[in-house]
C-alpha cells in the first residue's frame, strides 16, 4: 500500500518536472537511470521486497534527483537561495544530492546485500562503503561520458561541474560523507534496537 | 590449518623469493628518483602495502599466483614512483627497442603510463581480493565474483580521493606531480574506467578459467567407470 502511494507520489512528482524543464535534452538524459531504477522496483518487488523504510529512502533519493534534473542542478531555486545566504561561489545543490545518495541509499544496500550475500556486522557495513564510494565513482564517469558526448565543447566547464576542477573529487567525497552518516545511523539504530529487544535487529531476513 | 608453523605455510619459499627480488628492485629505483618529494609520497602506500601483506602472511597467507600479481603491480608502481609518474620514458624505451615510438603508433598525446598502472592495477589486483573475500565470507557464484569486483573498483575511486587530498594538503608542484592529470579534465574519470576495465577483464578471466577447469573435471569424473 504504502509502496504503491511512494510510487504513485514519484510518478506525480517526474510528470510535474517533466513539464517545461530547463533544457528537455539533459532533463531526457537524467531521466533514464531513475526510471530504470524505478523499473527494476516494481519488478523485483516480489524476487527482492525491501522494508517500507527502504522504499521511503529511495523514493526520497529519486525525488532529489528528478527536482535537480529539471532546473539541471546548477539552477535549482533552493541551491540558489543558499548561495545566497552563504555566499558560496556555486549552487551546491548537487553537492546536497550526492549527499542524499550516500545518506539515503545505503540503508536499502544494507538490506540488500545482508539478503543476498549473508554478510553481517562489519563485513556488511564495509561492503555498503565501497560499494557506494564505487557508485559514486561510476556516476561521475557516466556524467563526464554524456558531458563529452554532447557538449564536447564545454570540456571541464561543462554544466554539471560549474567550472570546478576538482567536482568528480568533490562529489564522490560528499557521496562519502554521506554514506558514513547512514551506516553510524544505522549501527546506532541497531544497538538501540538490540538492547530493546534483546534480538539481532533489521536487515534481517524475513523483510515484509 | 590453524595450527601450521610459518615452515609449512605453502610456497614459503616461493613469497620470500619474491619479496627478496622485489625489495632488491625497490632498491634500485630508491636510487636518485627524478622528484624525491614524489618518490617519498608514492612509496608510502608502498611501505604499507608491504607491511600488511608480511604481517598477514602467517594468519593469511595467499596463493602463489596472488603474491605474484601483487608483485607485478608493484613493480609498475614503483618504476612510476621512480621517473614520476607522468615522466617514465616508456616511449623511449619502446622507440629503442622497436624503432617505432608507441605514443606515435597509438596516436597518444600525454604519458600514459599512470592510465595503464591504474588498468594493470584493476588487471591484477581483483584476483588477490578475490582470494580474500572468498576466504573470509565464503561466498561462491555470482557474489564471489561480483564483491571482489566492485571492491577493486571501489578501491580505485578511493584512490582518486586519496590523491586529490595528497595533492590539496601538499600543494604547489609536488600536489600536481602526484596527481599526476597532466591538465586533463577528466583524469579522475578516466583513470577510474580504465582500473574497472581491468577488474572486468580479470574477472571475466578467471571465470572463464573456473568454468573451462570445472568442466574438464567434471569430464573426467564421468569418463572414470566408479564414480
Amino acid at each position: 500500500m504504502i509502496q504503491s502511494g511512494l510510487l504513485a507520489g514519484y510518478l506525480v512528482l517526474w510528470g510535474a518536472m517533466g513539464l517545461a524543464p530547463l533544457d528537455s535534452q539533459n532533463w531526457v538524459l537524467s531521466s533514464i537511470l531513475p526510471l530504470t531504477f524505478v523499473g527494476a522496483l516494481v519488478f523485483g518487488r516480489r524476487s527482492m521486497p525491501l522494508s517500507t523504510a527502504s522504499y521511503v529512502l529511495i523514493g526520497g533519493f529519486l525525488a532529489f534527483h528528478t527536482v535537480g534534473a529539471h532546473y539541471t542542478y546548477a539552477q535549482v531555486p533552493v541551491g540558489q537561495w543558499l548561495q545566497g545566504l552563504l555566499g558560496l561561489e556555486r549552487n551546491h545543490f548537487d553537492r546536497v544530492t550526492h549527499f542524499a545518495f550516500g545518506l539515503l541509499l545505503t540503508y536499502p544496500l544494507l538490506e540488500v546485500f545482508r539478503r543476498l550475500t549473508g554478510a553481517r556486522r562489519l563485513l556488511l557495513f564495509y561492503l555498503a562503503f565501497m560499494t557506494q564510494l564505487g557508485l559514486a565513482g561510476a556516476w561521475e564517469i557516466i556524467e563526464s561520458v554524456v558531458a563529452q558526448l554532447t557538449r564536447p565543447d564545454l570540456g571541464a566547464a561543462f554544466l554539471g561541474a560549474q567550472g570546478d576542477p576538482w567536482d568528480a573529487q568533490h562529489d564522490m567525497l560528499a557521496a562519502t560523507c554521506g554514506t558514513v552518516v547512514a551506516l553510524l545511523l544505522t549501527a546506532g539504530w541497531q544497538r538501540l534496537e538490540r538492547r530493546e529487544s534483546g534480538r539481532d535487529p533489521g536487515l534481517s531476513e524475513a523483510v515484509p | 590449518m590453524s595450527n601450521r608453523s610459518t615452515r609449512d605455510v605453502p610456497g614459503r619459499r616461493y613469497v620470500a623469493g619474491l619479496a627478496a627480488l622485489f625489495a632488491v628492485i625497490w632498491l634500485l629505483l630508491a636510487i636518485r628518483p627524478r622528484h624525491p618529494a614524489d618518490w617519498a609520497l608514492e612509496n608510502a602506500l608502498v611501505v604499507l602495502a608491504v607491511l600488511v601483506l608480511a604481517l598477514a602472511h602467517r594468519r593469511f597467507a595467499l596463493s602463489r599466483l596472488s603474491y605474484t600479481l601483487i608483485f607485478v603491480f608493484l613493480c609498475f608502481h614503483v618504476i612510476g614512483a621512480h621517473y614520476t609518474y607522468s615522466e617514465v620514458p616508456y616511449d623511449a624505451w619502446a622507440t629503442a627497442l622497436t624503432g617505432r615510438s608507441l605514443n606515435a603508433a597509438l596516436g597518444w598525446q600525454r604519458n600514459n603510463f599512470d592510465r595503464i598502472a591504474h588498468f594493470v592495477y584493476g588487471l591484477l589486483l581483483m584476483y588477490p581480493v578475490r582470494e580474500v573475500v572468498i576466504r573470509v565470507t565464503g561466498l561462491r557464484g555470482f557474489w564471489g565474483y561480483f564483491l571482489p569486483m566492485d571492491l577493486t573498483i571501489s578501491s580505485s575511486a578511493s584512490y582518486e580521493l586519496i590523491e586529490w587530498g595528497a595533492a590539496m594538503v601538499f600543494g604547489g608542484d609536488l600536489g600536481i606531480a602526484y596527481v599526476g592529470s597532466q591538465g586533463d579534465p577528466w583524469d579522475a574519470q578516466k583513470d577510474m574506467s580504465l582500473a574497472a576495465l581491468g577488474a572486468i577483464v580479470a574477472t571475466a578471466a578467471t571465470a572463464a578459467t573456473h568454468r573451462w577447469r570445472s568442466g574438464r573435471h567434471d569430464r573426467l569424473r564421468a569418463s572414470s567407470p566408479a564414480g
